[in-house]
């Protein structure tokens, strides 16, 4: 079982009496205005692992990691035989540790991904700042646009967003560097 | 392995929390995933996910802050700042310009009112608490949970008043409580650990301002080009170690109350640095021919009566009870910090009497 709730302001433990109640109520140590809402995983015990068990009858499926245990389960992406130890279920879907290390590195897991980079912001930001000094444009501009083609089709958050950071980087880049054509055509002629 | 994705909902509430470096901020919000609730923080260029599976949840609490009461003084404040003297302003431009400057204000008073009361969220999972930036309001925690129950019972089935409290019984008596609850309390607001940082760089900047003040003190009496130098390099070191001070101090343990304690003596600090600066100009103004030697320079303020300069007087009375109020109050709070970090919280009795209600 779990510890009990605690005030986030003084870390007293909050009666069970004031769970679900829908409304404020004052917290025994610091007499702060709380509302706790509880869940049943506050009382479940936490889950055990699976060790998996032992191969007893020759010739049965055992694990491709642990091969004195027996089989449970295939990874569902490259087919090996699992263990209830080396079987990691993730979205419902049954991966050996191995594959779940490699959808990792190659962010083809998006539910493993703790960070992003966002490639649009970063053009945007590079398209438009540097416009206050005026002279970093000539390098900058170029870069932006450079962004936008480098990474229009790299993976950008995993939240609903649209491309129009990478559309307005782009014109706004073409549009310094149509000045700078013109302010050199200009100075030439 | 094909890339998978989610399709997630935006929940209400936008919120910020401190970034990695002083005076930078993270923007943070909450996303409904098909299993889990998504609290993604953003900068500037790249986004951070924390992911909380329904499955996990164990519970919301809500502290209810006095933010609300405290903007709209400040808004109050501002507000009054400029419609007072509109009111007397004779000239038809100014005081509508008074009056344009005094609307702002009440505008975001009237908009901070309409929000309702300000609150802090956490989530509490088996191994961890996590403070949720984005339901920064009540009503906007309130919205959250209503849109998350549903999702929340599908998980997990629902609890009634009396498994609660038949189930919270256990608790009275479970030693291994205090333990767990000790692991929790690593987290704080930031979502990162919190540092062992004791107060060390906090003592020595303290110390240093009430040296400082017996230093101010001195010069009444007794002035010398050692004394002078003697304070420059104590000046330094307070600089020095109120940078230090005020970078140890995030993600620390350290309290509120120390943690504007310090920022006011950084204020202090600066005020006291730009005096000396403005001090150092004038000198050289009224001395233009010793404006090439700095030695020259330090000679004449040496020689200086501090009777004899209001400026120079004043500036030693703010040095003497400034850093003596900082230094002597800092120090105390230093060591409240340092006794109350040996000593682990207490636990309060579960059985206590229902707390009052305040709906």
């Amino acid at each position: 079982m779990s510890a009990p709730i605690t005030c986030p302001k003084c870390n007293a433990p909050l009666a069970a009496a004031i769970y679900n109640r829908g409304q404020v109520d004052s917290c025994p140590g610091c007499r702060s205005p709380v509302q706790v809402e509880v869940f049943p995983a506050l009382f479940s015990p936490p889950g055990s692992a699976q060790p998996g068990e032992h191969v007893l009858v020759p010739g049965e499926s055992s694990c491709f990691f642990h091969p004195q245990k027996k089989a449970v389960e295939t990874c569902q992406s490259c087919g090996r035989f699992l263990c209830g130890l080396c079987d990691l279920e993730l979205h419902g879907k049954h991966l050996c540790p191995s594959c779940v290390e490699s959808g990792q590195t190659k962010g083809q897991l998006e539910r493993l991904e703790t960070q992003r980079m966002l490639y649009d912001n970063l053009a945007l930001i590079t398209a438009t700042i540097p416009v206050l000094v005026v002279w970093p444009t000539l390098a900058t501009a170029p870069l932006a646009i450079f962004l936008v083609v480098r990474h229009w089709n790299s993976p950008s958050s995993i939240i609903p967003r649209t491309k129009i950071r990478f559309v307005l980087a782009f014109f706004f880049a073409s549009l310094q560097i149509l000045a700078w054509i013109a302010l050199v055509l200009f100075l030439i002629a | 392995m094909k890339p998978e994705s989610e399709k997630y909902k935006k929940l209400p509430g936008r919120g910020t929390r401190r970034g990695r470096f002083p005076i930078t901020f993270q923007y943070s919000r909450l996303w409904l995933g098909s299993d889990h609730l998504l609290m993604v923080t953003s900068t500037s260029w790249s986004e951070v996910y924390r992911r909380f599976s329904f499955r996990d949840i164990q519970g919301f609490v809500v502290r209810q802050t006095a933010g609300r009461r405290n903007w709209n003084i400040l808004f109050g404040i501002w507000a009054a700042l400029f419609a007072l003297p509109a009111i007397r302003v004779e000239h038809d431009t100014v005081s509508n310009v008074l009056w344009g400057l005094a609307i702002i204000p009440f505008l975001a008073l009237l908009v901070n009112s309409f929000r309702g009361p300000t609150c802090e969220c956490q989530i509490v999972t088996a191994v961890q608490k996590q403070f949720l930036p984005s339901l920064n309001r009540m009503s906007v925690a309130r919205r959250v949970f209503a849109r998350v129950k549903p999702h929340m019972e599908q998980a997990q089935g629902t609890l009634t008043p009396e498994e609660i409290a038949a189930r919270a019984d256990a608790w009275v008596q479970a030693p291994e409580a205090a333990t767990a609850m000790a692991i929790r309390e690593d987290q704080d607001r930031t979502g990162r650990g919190l540092s062992h940082y004791a107060g060390q760089a906090h003592l020595l900047l303290f110390t240093l301002l009430l040296i400082e003040s017996v230093r101010a003190g001195m010069d009444f009496y007794f002035r010398s080009t050692l004394v002078t130098l003697l304070a420059m390099m104590t000046g330094a070191a307070i600089v020095i170690m109120v940078i230090i001070a005020l970078v140890k101090q995030q993600d620390s343990a350290m309290p509120g109350s120390l943690r504007r304690w310090t920022w006011a003596t950084f204020l202090f600090v600066l005020l006291l640095a730009a005096n000396g600066f403005v001090h150092y100009i004038s000198l050289i103004i009224q001395n233009p021919d010793l404006a090439h030697s700095d030695a020259a320079i330090l000679q004449v303020y040496v020689q200086m009566a501090p009777d004899e300069s209001p400026w120079m007087m004043t500036s030693l009375l703010l040095a003497i009870f400034g850093s003596g109020i900082l230094g002597g109050v800092g120090l105390l709070m230093v060591r409240k910090f340092r006794e109350k970090r040996k000593t682990p919280p207490p636990l309060i009795s579960l059985d206590q009497t229902p707390p009052v209600s305040h709906a």
